[in-house]
């Protein structure tokens, strides 16, 4: 399987099905492992960094799960494909800024990914659409135990799994779900949920990456502690509050249908019009009217569009996709109109 | 502001909706918002009880580490630790456990792994099955009322904590590390955070909630 492959087929995160995926977009786990007898990638010699990814390298080569993974040297990749990568939210930014010595392991549908000499040696993540963490855990677990056999990993009976980051250490787990929350936004009641939810331990993000704003109403909630808690634990404590904000979210839904129906018609309606017939259009307003599109979907409004279309415009409307769908490198300018024509071409059917 | 349908209660629901060229706002009583299916946050009552106790505080050394003080495996020194956040390799754990130990406790609330480990260190017998996620089931914590100002006396058993099988073994060995907190925090007469220790212990322990009598 080559990268361009990928640019052709969706994520299996994106299928927008899966439990409350009408609100839940995604749910991810990630683990953090390191071998024990070598000091940590930012820590290391670039021949330290090279061993460790010949090694890593290896033992996936020989897991059964990983058979048809795509295996790659981020050195390997133009800067359009490190980008590309990250888009899919297959590394993360900080992989993809120094490449030498690091590497990416992706499965066939994208739903593992394991990102070789990032801050720790190994990050397994397993990303599923909806809310769908039982059975992220269980294939997650099912690598890691397989990896565990071949590698000889850094643990510590008290401190657990150890990592780069003491903010990791122990089960090295962080746990996420990607919500959808535009009428919790609407009514003004988002800042008071993110109070509440980084007064539980979580934290809350924007979809475009760690640190950014949230934009397009999507939040990504994570837990922050990972020793002294136990797997199972962090995935039940993370799910039930994930459900309860999905159940503020959808009171506010109701809220808003019952209330003003007519003037959120409008929003969504208008903004599908906009993204129909713009012939310019930025990805910060492409991201907030299929925000609205979306939706639209979910409250049954546009029964011609299926939410999985949506979700892939997301994705695919972002500049590196943008340029692998053309082939070549584009300008800031040229991509505001390869944006608006993809997304009139793709929505001219709804 | 009294509440927009009964015209009786306070209103404490705001709604607002933000469409160009109207701006209605909305507000409503608990009551009447919970009938009309919106309870912003009901749920949420336990962050109260819990505020502050997982955020990341800011990092504050009692005292200066010595300067020699470094991981004579990968040789990185303390010193870089403090710049970068990131240790250099496993054995830095050791070298510098006597520095992480409080600082773990500060991050997570916790210096002992209850999770899984690595097959190999495990010969014995493999772990209890992992109990059903009650996902759609499991209730939200009840809301408590109002929380007593000072700390219960606390019950601070022995500290030394048991040796973790299942979960129940898990949760015990949090329990005893919850108490050890408690008990400094009652020492260093930090009845606030006592308080939410004491809350989280109990929540723990899973007993029934005082007055609510809803066991489970
Ligand atoms: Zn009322
Ligand atoms: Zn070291």
């Amino acid at each position: 399987m080559k990268l361009i492959a990928l640019a052709g087929q969706t994520g299996e995160w994106l299928r927008g099905a899966g439990p409350e995926s009408e609100i839940v977009l995604s749910s991810r786990i990630r683990l953090a492992r390191n071998l024990a007898d070598q000091p940590f990638p930012e820590w290391a010699a670039p021949a330290q960094r090279r061993a460790v990814l010949e090694t890593v390298e290896a033992a996936v080569g020989r897991s059964k799960f990983l058979k048809n993974a795509l295996v790659l040297r981020m050195s390997d990749l133009s800067e359009m494909e490190q980008l590309f990568l990250v888009e899919r939210h297959l590394i993360s930014r900080d992989h993809a800024r120094q490449p030498e010595g690091k590497g990416v392991v992706i499965s066939d549908r994208e739903i593992l990914s394991i990102m070789i000499n990032e801050e720790d040696h190994l990050r397994l993540q397993v990303l599923q659409s909806g809310l769908n963490l039982s059975e992220a855990w269980a294939m997650l677990r099912r690598i890691d135990e397989e990896l565990e056999k071949e590698l000889p990993l850094a643990f510590d009976s008290v401190w657990g799994y150890l990592t780069a980051c003491p903010t990791n250490v122990g089960t090295g787990m962080r746990v996420s779900a990607m919500l959808h929350l535009p009428c919790l936004v609407m009514t003004r009641q988002i800042n008071r949920v993110i109070h509440a939810i980084t007064k539980l331990g979580l934290t809350a993000r924007g979809f475009y990456g760690e640190g950014t704003e949230a934009s397009g109403n999507f939040f990504q909630l994570s837990n922050q502690v990972s020793i002294g808690v136990g797997e199972e634990e962090l995935l039940d404590s993370l799910g039930r509050i994930v459900t309860q904000v999905v159940g503020q979210e959808r009171a506010a839904r109701q809220a808003l249908i019952g209330h003003s129906k007519a003037a959120l018609e409008d929003r969504v309606f208008r903004a599908l019009g906009t993204l129909k017939s713009a012939q310019l259009i930025s990805s910060q307003e492409a991201i907030d009217r299929l925000s609205m599109v979306r939706l639209g979907v979910d409250l049954g409004l546009i029964p011609t569009l299926q939410r999985e279309g949506v979700n892939r415009l997301l994705v695919q409307i972002q500049p590196a996709h943008l340029q692998m769908l053309e082939g070549r490198v584009l300008t800031p300018a040229e991509r505001d109109a390869r944006r608006a024509r993809l997304l009139r071409e793709s929505l001219s059917a709804s | 502001m009294l509440c927009d349908l009964c015209g009786q209660n306070e209103a404490s629901v705001h709604l607002s909706e933000v469409i160009d060229g109207e701006s209605r706002e909305i507000h409503l009583c608990q009551s009447c918002a919970e009938e009309k299916g919106i309870a912003p946050m009901q749920d949420f009552g336990l962050a109260d009880l819990l505020g502050g106790l997982a955020a990341f505080p800011a990092e504050r050394e009692s005292a200066e580490p010595p300067p020699g003080l470094r991981c004579s495996v990968c040789g990185m020194a303390y010193a870089d630790f403090r710049k970068t956040g990131r240790l250099g390799c496993a054995a830095c754990y050791e070298a510098f456990r006597q520095r992480l130990t409080p600082l773990l406790n500060r991050i997570h609330g916790s210096t002992h792994h209850v999770g899984k480990s690595p097959a190999s260190r495990k010969p014995s017998a493999p772990k209890p099955p992992a109990p059903a996620s009650g996902k759609e089931k499991s209730a939200p914590p009840a809301r408590r009322p109002a929380r007593p100002k000072g700390p219960r006396p606390p019950s601070v058993g022995q500290t030394r904590p048991a040796v973790s099988g299942g979960k129940s073994g898990q949760t015990a060995v949090r329990i005893e590390e919850l108490k050890v907190q408690l008990k400094e925090a009652v020492a260093k007469e930090d009845f606030e955070k006592a308080a939410q220790l004491r809350d989280r212990i109990r929540i723990l322990e899973k007993k029934p909630e005082p007055g609510k009598g809803k066991a489970e």
